[in-house]
C-alpha cells in the first residue's frame, strides 16, 4: 500500500481551507502550518504574474510529499523519520526526534517541515481538532502525518474532507482501481522536483 | 440533530497530553521549568472521554449555507467538519466556517456586559464591566425615558447581516422588540440594486432573481458579470467548475482580472460601470440584425402589450370596462387578424410591433418602444465607452444568441455603483431578448433564495402591543436626520440607537459621517456583539452575544434548496446570551410583559414562525428540523429551482420589455414624478463618481473597490487569530502603472485619500488591475490600519430610485508615505 494525494490545480482555488482544516485537525501550534498554499505567479500571495490582462496565476498546495524514496529518512540519525511500510506514510516520531533538523536540510520541499524552537503555543486556551491528533513538542521537527490518526480509523485526511473545490483526492497509489490511480492514469500530471529522485506521492493534475 | 457519540480510547486526550508533556518537559527543561509549570497548571481530572457530534449551519452573510458537524468534547467545540446534504455537491465548507471556534474561544471575545467609563470619549477604549441586571436596567431606563421625551421613533434599530438565523438573526426576534417599542428602522440599502434592476423585467422583487446554484450544469455558457465567485461564493463556483468540466464555456466580464477571470475560458476587461451600455448596445445590435429569440419574445414577453402615448400606461381592460378590485385587468394587444385591439391572450395574430390609433389614442407596442429606445446604443459607441473592442462585443453577442442556454452569474459587483440597477436591468433585457430566462440553464445565478416556503413573520414580529417600526428614510440619510434632528422639514429627533447583528460603523459608507454626525446626536448607543469591532468601540454599552453554535436556530438556506437546523452545540461562553434571552430581558424591563412573557422560549417563537400555510404544506416543524437536520424544499424534486419556469412574477406573468408603473425602491419624500416617464424603458446612466466624465475623475484618477475576499465576510472574522496568521494586515492593491507614476513599490506604506477621508496602509502592486483601478479586501477595522480606514473613502449618497449603497463608486488618489 502506498497512500498518496492527487491535487487538481484546475479545481484548486487557493482558498486555504485545506490548510486551515489541517491546522485545526492536528491542533497545530501558532505559526505552524503543515500544509501551505503557494501562489505560482507574482511575488506575493494571490498576485499573478504577467501584464494586464494577460496575467496568470496558479495555486500549489504543498505538504509533506510522503515520498516513495524519501531524502529525509536517510539522514535521520535516530530513525525518528521513517517510511511506514504498511501505508507509505512518512512519519516523524516526536518522541524519538532529537531536533537535529538534518531531515529539514535533506528534504528538497522546503517548508513542509517546521521546527519548534520553543515550547509550542496555541492561541486558544484549549486543544482543538481530532481527539487523537498528534502532540507537539519543543525542540522537535514536525510535519504532515497524512492524518495517520484518521487514516487508522478509516477516515480520509482532514484536508481532503474539507476541500470545498473538491480538488484534493487521497487513496492507495498501489491500487490501480483507486480514485487517485485512475486520475493519474487518465490525466497528465506533474510531481514537485521530480528530478530529485524522491518519487513524491503527491501528484498535481490540471 | 445530534448523532454518534464516539467513545475515545482508554486514555483521554488531555491525560495523554499531560503524560507526554511531562516527558517532553523533563527532557527539555535544562534551562527552565516552563513546561512543568504549564503541566501543573493544566487540566486536572480526566474527562469522560466522549466526543459528541451535533449539526449546525453557518449563518454569516456570504450567501451560502454550509452545514457543519460540530464536534464537542468536554463541553467545548473542538472541530467543525463539513456535513452532508442529500445533494453531495452542496456539501461545503470554507476557511472561515471551519475556523469559527477561533471566534468563539478568541482571546478577544467580549465576555461581559460593559459600559463606557463615564467621562471618557466614545472610542477611547475605556470600559467597565457591569452586571446583566445593571445593563438591562440601564437600557430599559434609557429607551423608556428617551421614548417618553422624544417619542419612540427617536430610538433607531439598526439590523445587520451577521446572523441569518430565522429567530436569532436579522429578521428575527429583535424585530418583535422594535415593533412594540415603535422604533425607527432605516430602510436597508445593502445589495438591493441588482434585484431592483432585474425586477423591472422579471418581477422577482429585490432578492429572488436567481436560479439554484446547480442549475449551471444545464448552461452552455456561463457569463460571470461583475462578480467573483471563486473568492466570494466558492460553493457556487464549485458547480460552475463542474459545468466547465462538462464543456460549459465560462466568460468573465469584469474591470479587474479577478480570481474567477483567471479560471475562465474568456476574460473580457471592461471599464468599470459601463456594463449597462455594453448590454444595451448588444441588445440593439441583436435586434437590428434579427438575432433575437422571436419565439420567447412572442410567447413570454410583454412585446405585444399596447402602451398609451397620452399616459404612458398600458391599455387595459379597465380603460373600457369596470374591473372590480382584485379582478384581473389584462392589457390589450393589436390583433392583425381583425385590425382591432383584443385582450392579451384573445388575439389570433397579436402584433409584436407597430403604432396604432385606438379611439383617438395613439398606442405603441411595448416591443416597438423598446426598439426605439435601444436604437441609439451602437457597438462603435460601446467600444468607446466600455473599452471593449467591437469584435469582442460581437463574440459576446454570439454567446447570447447562439448559446443553447446562457446563465449570468451576477451578484453585487455592478450593484455597488450609482448606476447599478440600470446595468442589471439592461442585462435582464438582453437575456429576455435572447430567450435566456426561465428555463433549465438559463437565467441569473448568484443568490438563490427559496420562495416556496413563506414563514409566518407576522406571528413572530407582531406581538401583543405591536405598533410597528417606522421606516421613513434609508440608512444613508440617518446622518442628516441625526445632525439636524429633522426629516423633510419636520422635527424627527434621533436620540438612541442599537446595532443588532450589525457593524454599522464599519459597513455603512462614509464612515466619518457616522462618527461625526450620527454619534454626537445620540444620548445612548448600544452594541451587541462577540468581538470589539468598529461599532462596539464607539458604543456606550456592549452586550456579549452568543455565537452560532451557542444557541438553537434554523435558516432557510441561501443557494441551496433546504431549510437547515442549528443545534445548540455548547453553552454560551462567559456571560454571553442569545438574542431571544436578551430581547426578553429588555422587553420585560421596559414593561412589554405581554410580548415577552418569561415563559416564552426559542421554541415558542420557532413555533410561531413555522405556523404558516407553506410550512404546513411542506410539513416543516421544529420537531422535524431537530430530528432530520435539514428538509428539502425543492418544488420539482431532482430539478434545480428555476425562476420563471412557467411564468414570471410580474403582473402579466411575462418578461417586461416596458415597465408600466416603475416605483422607487423606497419612498422617503423624494420627487418621484421627475423621473417617472424615464423609468418605463431601460437606459444607460453613467455612474456618479467612477465614470470617466465625472467631476471626481478630474481630481482623483484611481477607482477604489473594497473587494470581497476569502478572509472575511464583510467585517466578520476580522480578528480571527488563525486567519490572521495567513492574512495578517490590510493590503491596498494598485496597478503597476499607477504605482510607477507615484514611485511606489510593493511593500511601501501609502496614503490613499479623497476629499472624504483617508487610510494609511501597506501597498502591493497587482498586475490583475488595469491602470486606474485599485482594490482592497474589505473587512479590516479602523484599529488595524496605520491611520484612518477604507470606509472613510466612500460617499453617503444614493440614486433616488434604487436607494442602495454605492461602495465601489469611489475614486481616490495615492501617495507614498
Amino acid at each position: 500500500m502506498n497512500y498518496g494525494f492527487v491535487i487538481d490545480q484546475e479545481r484548486c482555488i487557493g482558498c486555504h481551507t485545506c490548510a486551515v482544516a489541517c491546522k485545526i485537525e492536528n491542533n497545530l501550534p501558532d505559526v505552524v502550518w503543515w500544509n501551505r498554499i503557494l501562489t505560482d505567479g507574482g511575488a506575493e500571495m494571490d498576485i499573478p504574474a504577467g501584464e494586464f490582462p494577460n496575467t496568470t496565476i496558479e495555486y500549489v498546495p504543498v505538504n509533506c510529499q510522503h515520498c516513495e524514496n524519501p531524502a529525509c529518512t536517510k539522514v535521520c540519525p535516530v530513525g525518528a523519520t521513517y517510511k511506514d511500510e504498511e501505508t507509505g506514510i512518512v512519519h516523524q516520531d516526536a518522541d524519538k526526534c532529537i531536533g537535529c533538523r538534518m531531515c529539514m536540510s535533506a528534504c528538497p520541499y522546503t517548508g513542509v517541515r517546521s521546527f519548534n524552537w520553543d515550547e509550542p503555543t496555541h492561541v486558544l486556551d484549549m486543544n482543538i481538532g481530532g481527539v487523537d491528533a498528534p502532540e507537539h513538542q519543543k525542540h522537535t521537527v514536525e510535519k504532515c502525518t497524512m492524518c495517520s490518526h484518521r487514516v487508522a480509523k478509516g477516515e480520509e485526511p482532514a484536508c481532503v474532507e474539507a476541500c470545498p473545490a473538491r480538488a484534493r483526492f487521497w487513496g492507495d497509489l498501489d491500487d490501480p482501481n483507486s480514485e487517485v490511480s485512475q486520475i493519474i492514469k487518465k490525466r497528465s500530471f506533474k510531481q514537485l522536483l521530480a528530478d530529485e529522485g524522491t518519487k513524491p506521492s503527491v501528484y498535481y493534475v490540471g | 440533530m445530534s448523532e454518534s457519540t464516539v467513545t475515545r480510547p482508554g486514555i483521554t486526550r488531555r491525560s495523554f497530553l499531560k503524560a507526554t508533556g511531562a516527558v517532553a518537559g523533563v527532557a527539555a527543561v535544562a534551562g527552565g521549568t516552563s513546561s512543568l509549570v504549564a503541566f501543573a497548571d493544566g487540566e486536572t481530572s480526566a474527562s469522560n472521554a466522549e466526543e459528541t457530534i451535533c449539526y449546525g449551519v453557518c449563518r454569516s452573510n456570504c450567501m451560502q449555507s454550509c452545514r457543519y458537524a460540530a464536534h464537542v468534547v468536554d463541553g467545548k467545540l473542538v472541530k467543525l467538519t463539513p456535513a452532508e446534504y442529500a445533494e453531495d455537491l452542496y456539501r461545503g465548507s470554507c476557511l472561515r466556517g471551519m475556523s469559527y471556534m477561533h471566534r468563539i474561544y478568541s482571546p478577544h471575545r467580549i465576555k461581559y456586559p460593559m459600559r463606557r467609563v463615564e467621562g471618557t470619549e466614545r472610542g477611547a477604549g475605556e470600559w467597565e464591566r457591569i452586571s446583566w441586571d445593571d445593563a438591562i436596567a440601564e437600557i430599559a431606563e434609557k429607551f423608556t425615558s428617551i421614548s417618553q421625551e422624544y417619542g419612540p421613533k427617536s430610538i433607531v434599530f439598526d439590523f445587520g447581516t451577521g446572523n441569518y438565523g430565522e429567530i436569532q438573526g436579522q429578521t428575527g426576534i429583535f424585530n418583535r422588540l422594535g415593533g412594540v417599542i415603535g422604533a425607527s428602522k432605516p430602510a436597508g440599502m445593502n445589495d438591493l440594486a441588482t434585484g431592483y434592476g432585474i425586477d423591472r423585467v422579471i418581477g422577482t422583487g429585490l432578492m429572488y432573481f436567481a436560479n439554484e446554484a446547480k442549475s449551471v450544469l444545464d448552461s452552455s455558457h456561463i457569463v460571470v458579470w461583475g462578480s467573483n465567485p471563486v473568492h466570494s461564493t466558492p460553493q457556487n463556483w464549485r458547480w460552475m467548475q463542474r459545468a466547465k468540466e462538462q464543456g460549459t464555456k465560462i466568460i468573465v466580464v469584469d474591470p479587474v482580472k479577478s480570481a474567477t477571470a483567471h479560471k475562465a475560458d474568456v476574460y473580457i476587461p471592461i471599464k468599470a460601470t459601463t456594463d449597462g451600455y455594453l448590454a444595451l448596445a448588444m441588445a440593439n445590435y441583436i435586434l437590428e440584425n434579427d438575432l433575437q429569440d422571436d419565439e420567447f419574445i412572442a410567447a413570454r414577453s410583454t412585446a405585444p402589450l399596447l402602451v398609451r402615448r397620452d399616459t404612458g400606461m398600458l391599455l387595459h381592460k379597465s380603460d373600457y370596462a369596470e374591473v372590480a378590485e382584485g379582478e384581473e385587468n389584462p392589457a390589450y394587444v393589436w390583433d392583425n387578424a381583425t385590425g382591432a385591439i383584443a385582450l392579451y391572450g384573445e388575439a389570433t395574430d397579436p402584433a409584436l410591433e407597430g403604432t396604432f390609433e385606438v379611439d383617438g389614442v395613439t398606442v405603441d407596442t411595448s416591443y416597438t418602444l423598446l426598439k426605439q429606445q435601444l436604437a441609439d446604443y451602437s457597438i462603435s459607441e460601446a467600444q468607446r465607452i466600455t473599452g471593449v473592442p467591437e469584435e469582442t462585443i460581437l463574440e459576446l453577442v454570439d454567446v447570447f444568441t447562439k448559446g443553447d442556454a446562457v446563465s449570468v452569474n451576477i451578484s453585487f459587483g455592478m450593484d455597488h455603483y450609482m448606476n447599478g440597477y440600470q446595468s442589471c436591468w439592461a442585462i435582464a433585457i438582453l437575456m429576455a431578448l435572447t430567450g435566456n430566462l426561465g428555463r433549465d440553464g438559463a437565467g441569473f445565478t448568484g443568490i438563490f433564495l427559496n420562495t416556496a416556503l413563506a414563514l409566518n413573520m407576522k406571528a413572530l414580529w407582531a406581538a401583543p402591543g405591536f405598533v410597528g417600526m417606522t421606516t421613513a428614510f434609508p440608512m444613508t440619510m440617518l446622518h442628516e436626520v441625526a445632525e439636524t434632528q429633522q426629516f423633510n422639514g419636520e422635527d424627527y429627533p434621533i436620540k438612541a440607537m442599537v446595532s443588532i447583528i450589525s457593524n454599522a460603523v464599519s459597513n455603512w459608507p462614509s464612515q466619518n459621517n457616522f462618527l461625526e454626525k450620527i454619534l454626537p446626536a445620540l444620548d445612548f448607543y448600544l452594541a451587541m456583539d462577540m468581538e470589539m469591532n468598529d461599532t462596539v468601540r464607539y458604543a456606550d454599552m456592549v452586550l456579549p452575544v452568543a455565537s452560532f453554535y451557542e444557541h438553537e436556530d434554523f435558516r432557510k438556506a441561501h443557494n441551496l434548496p433546504y431549510i437547515v437546523h442549528q443545534s445548540k452545540a455548547i453553552d454560551p461562553l462567559y456571560e454571553a446570551k442569545d438574542d431571544v434571552e436578551i430581547c426578553g430581558l429588555i422587553g420585560r424591563a421596559m414593561g412589554f410583559e405581554e410580548a415577552f412573557p418569561e415563559s416564552n422560549t426559542f421554541e415558542t417563537y420557532a413555533n410561531l414562525l413555522l405556523s404558516s400555510e407553506a410550512c404546513e404544506k411542506f410539513n416543516i416543524t421544529l420537531e422535524r428540523l431537530r430530528e432530520e437536520g435539514y428538509i428539502d424544499l425543492s418544488v420539482l424534486p431532482g430539478k434545480p429551482g428555476i425562476v420563471g419556469r412557467t411564468k414570471f412574477t410580474t403582473e402579466s406573468g411575462l418578461a417586461q420589455l416596458y415597465t408600466e408603473k416603475p416605483a422607487p425602491r423606497v419612498n422617503y419624500g423624494q420627487d418621484v414624478k421627475e423621473r417617472f416617464a424615464k423609468e418605463h424603458l431601460v437606459y444607460y446612466q453613467p455612474s456618479a463618481e467612477v465614470c470617466e466624465e465625472s467631476e471626481a475623475a478630474q481630481t482623483f484618477p484611481i477607482v477604489f473597490i473594497q473587494e470581497h475576499s476569502r478572509w472575511r465576510t464583510h467585517s466578520q472574522w476580522f480578528n480571527s487569530p488563525i486567519l490572521k496568521e495567513l492574512d495578517p494586515e490590510p493590503i491596498y492593491k494598485m496597478s503597476p502603472e499607477d504605482a510607477q507614476e507615484r514611485g511606489i513599490e510593493s511593500g511601501d506604506i501609502v496614503e490613499v485619500f479623497n476629499d472624504r477621508g483617508h487610510m494609511v496602509v501597506k501597498c502591493v502592486i497587482d498586475p490583475s488591475l488595469p491602470q486606474g483601478m485599485s482594490r482592497m479586501p474589505k473587512g479590516w477595522q479602523r484599529e488595524q490600519f496605520i491611520e484612518g480606514g477604507y470606509q472613510e473613502l466612500t460617499y453617503p449618497t444614493h440614486d433616488e430610485w434604487a436607494v442602495a449603497f454605492n461602495f465601489y463608486d469611489t475614486r481616490v488618489d495615492v501617495k507614498k508615505r
